[in-house]
């Protein structure tokens, strides 16, 4: 008889015995996906679709209270981008334009008390808040992925509260009040686009868009918002690759169990 | 060094750990079974652990065991909070004073275990680690704690595991070699377990669980099965001792299906009433989702009851299949597993309460693990202490980053163990009597 895997029965052997079945239930590597370049290429693109919506949002203030750009074309450029959204949309859902329209009349309600909010509030402060939350945002944005680090309720408060330090700033009721609006675009509410050329299509606009306007205002960030949007774009996803080989997870029997029921 | 009485060596050994009496569990009761086992064998043990409230300084428990409670107080999960150099002089000058040959800690998750075990190496005292738990690879906390234990067992002499399982998981944790650790089970006091069959009510059909009620211990699984056995079987009963976080889903699922006189929440229970609660059942159910050995399914099958489990960890090697049925931790496949032993029982298929208990008391026994526990001790006192360069390239095996700061640690205990020494210098350090072998002497 061989040597069995039991504490009830004194098999006649040391304590210290070790028998060649030692380690055979030990499984490496069960639940490992292998990536590949080009499509994981692709999905980088729905970090830097959101890090360049972020910076358009900025650029869309910057370039408001610079009085470049005017509150009625970024109205209408949300209407445009909605009006898209619900075109292409599978599900015409009647409660979501509720939820729209409520959203939009309470924000033209309440844009007079938000652009003078933060009148004591010294502009450094601000700017500080500001570019702090949306750092916040970026890093705890729901990129559609199960990482412990990502939160959606703190990603959006991050977010709305950055743009109503921002909206504050600006000189009329209008400029507030487009400005909110483009922040729910931004933050809340983003339109999806479906997976394949168009989301290629999406990604390479909008960060062409964000380093464009960019480069307007300052070269020397352009060129650096490039060199990180090429950096995620490319490098990240063969750098993930490079290091999948040495990827060593270690499964057994004295694993909790998990329950699936 | 060692004595040598008859034919056996007699060694001097200090137990650590953070978890000792007044706390009640199965650490605790290990350390305290096992070092009344060795004394009654002859050996001189002493334990070293942490106060509690008020409980500070020198105390001795039954038979002359001498527990200190050093004046470190509990900090997180009552383990004290890990400084390594502030418990030097303190354990040094206990490990001095009682002239002890070898330290045995217990439990990977006691600071104090690890920290006395540092210390007594420097002192050329030779360690031994008893691993009571399973650990995964995968978190942070455990990665984290995984170091920590390759650290402190990289010079130790042997580890004793409680299963096949723990043995495995434990050489994986640490970098092992799997000839240095042994497995030794733990232990049940038979004698406290005692079947009585005259408690059971022959009308029904009682389910006993008892255990913290915690995600760990799968109540959430026990949940899912109390419906449903309910419905199935109106002579079936469930008696749940116990408590936890996880109380409130057993009592939804009681107010919910209207359960209240079919299922008994006991809340928890002293070890003293264990037993009690366990000889009112026919069948024990375990849902546990990590065990290395699991006790509780040995005291229920040494009181006679049926036991059911689910199939994780060192559970499977625990008892025979007729004592014990396993299933996947999975709400279907533990069901069945009921369906099937409640329709045993109705047809009175178990085997004997007595017979069952006689066969559990000859597996498990205090006596026994002393024993193997003492094998091990012998084969340690051979062994070598190491010199503090063979220790520090082991620590520097254990990692590139990890490696050069545990040697700085151990250089700067080493130190600071050079600064105690000239304070306080061994040769002054009074030796404490053994009141055991001066009682013996005395009478021889």
């Amino acid at each position: 008889m061989g040597w069995k895997k039991i504490l009830y029965e004194d098999q006649g052997v040391a304590d210290n015995y070790t028998d060649k079945s030692f380690l055979d239930e030990l499984r490496k590597n069960v639940n490992t996906r292998t990536y590949e370049f080009w499509p994981t290429v692709a999905e980088s693109g729905v970090i830097t679709q959101h890090t360049s919506s972020v910076c358009l949002f900025a650029l869309a203030y910057v370039y408001m209270s610079g009085s470049l750009l005017s509150p009625h074309l970024v109205l209408l450029a949300c209407a445009l981008l909605y009006l898209l959204n619900w075109i292409s949309a599978k599900e015409r859902d009647f409660s979501h334009l509720r939820m729209l329209a409520a959203f939009t009349f309470s924000g033209y309600a309440v844009s007079p008390v938000l652009s003078t909010l933060t009148r004591s509030i010294s502009t450094d402060t601000i700017y500080a808040m500001t570019t702090l939350m949306l750092l916040a945002n970026v890093l705890f944005h729901d990129y559609s992925a199960d990482a412990p680090i990502t939160s959606q309720p703190v990603s959006l408060n991050c977010g709305v509260f950055a743009s109503v330090c921002l909206a504050s700033r600006l000189q009329s009721h209008l400029h507030t009040f487009a400005l909110l609006v483009l922040a729910v675009v931004v933050f809340a509410q983003r339109p999806r686009v479906p997976r394949g050329k168009l989301h290629v299509l999406a990604t390479v606009l909008l960060n062409a868009a964000s380093t464009f306007l960019i480069g307007h205002y300052s070269p020397l960030l352009a060129g650096l918002y490039a060199v990180f949007c090429l950096f995620v774009t490319f490098l990240c996803p063969a750098w993930l690759i490079s290091l999948q080989p040495s990827k060593n997870t270690i499964h057994g029997p004295w694993d909790e169990a998990e329950i699936k029921d | 060094m060692t004595e040598f009485q008859g034919m056996r060596m007699k060694h001097n050994i200090c137990m650590v750990s953070d978890f000792f009496y007044p706390n009640m569990g199965g650490v605790e009761s290990h350390i305290y079974q096992l070092a009344q086992c060795l004394i009654e064998r002859g050996h001189k043990v002493i334990v070293i652990t942490h106060m509690y409230d008020q409980r500070k300084g020198v105390r001795y428990v039954s038979n002359g065991l001498k527990v200190y409670y050093l004046p470190f107080t509990p900090f997180y999960n009552q383990n004290v909070f890990p400084t390594v150099f502030t418990t030097l002089p303190v354990i040094r000058a206990i490990l001095v004073r009682e002239e002890i040959h070898i330290v045995h800690g217990h439990s990977a998750f006691s600071t104090l275990a690890h920290e006395a075990m540092f210390h007594a190496k420097f002192l050329g005292i030779r360690t031994v680690f008893t691993d009571h738990s399973l650990f995964g690879f995968a978190d942070v906390s455990s990665i984290l704690a995984n170091k920590v234990l390759q650290f402190c067992l990289s010079d130790s002499n042997h580890v004793i595991c409680v299963s096949h399982t723990s043995k495995e998981n434990t050489v994986l944790r640490a970098s092992l070699k799997p000839s240095m650790v042994s497995v030794i089970p733990n232990a049940v006091d038979a004698d406290m377990f005692l079947p009585d069959p005259s408690r059971r009510d022959p009308s029904l059909i009682n389910v006993v669980v008892i255990s913290r009620l915690v995600y760990r211990k799968g109540t959430d699984l026990l949940g899912n099965i109390i419906p449903e056995i309910c419905k199935a079987h109106p002579d079936v009963q469930f008696i749940i001792g116990g408590d936890g976080p996880k109380r409130i889903l057993l009592e939804e699922v009681r107010e919910k299906h209207e359960l209240q006189d079919r299922v008994r929440l006991l809340g928890a229970l002293d070890h003293s009433q264990v037993q009690d609660v366990l000889v009112q059942g026919d069948i024990f159910l375990n849902t546990s989702l990590t065990e290395a050995f699991c006790i509780a399914i040995v005291e229920a099958a040494a009181c006679g009851l049926h036991v059911i489990s689910t199939k994780v960890g060192g559970v499977p090697e625990v008892l025979p299949a007729d004592l014990m049925r396993l299933a996947e931790p999975r709400s279907k496949d533990l069901i069945q597993a009921l369906n099937s032993a409640i329709a045993d029982c109705r047809a009175d298929k178990f085997p004997c309460p007595f017979e069952a208990h006689r066969r559990v008391s000859q597996m498990y026994t205090w006596h026994n693990v002393a024993c193997r526990t003492e094998v091990v001790y012998d084969r340690v006192a051979q062994d070598q202490p190491l010199c503090l360069t063979e220790r520090l390239k082991r620590y520097r095996e254990c990692g590139p980053v990890s490696g050069w700061l545990f040697i700085v640690i151990a250089i700067v205990n080493w130190l600071l163990l050079l600064t105690v020494e000239f304070v306080m210098p061994r040769d002054l350090i009074e030796v404490a009597p053994d009141c055991r072998r001066l009682n013996n002497k005395k009478k021889n």
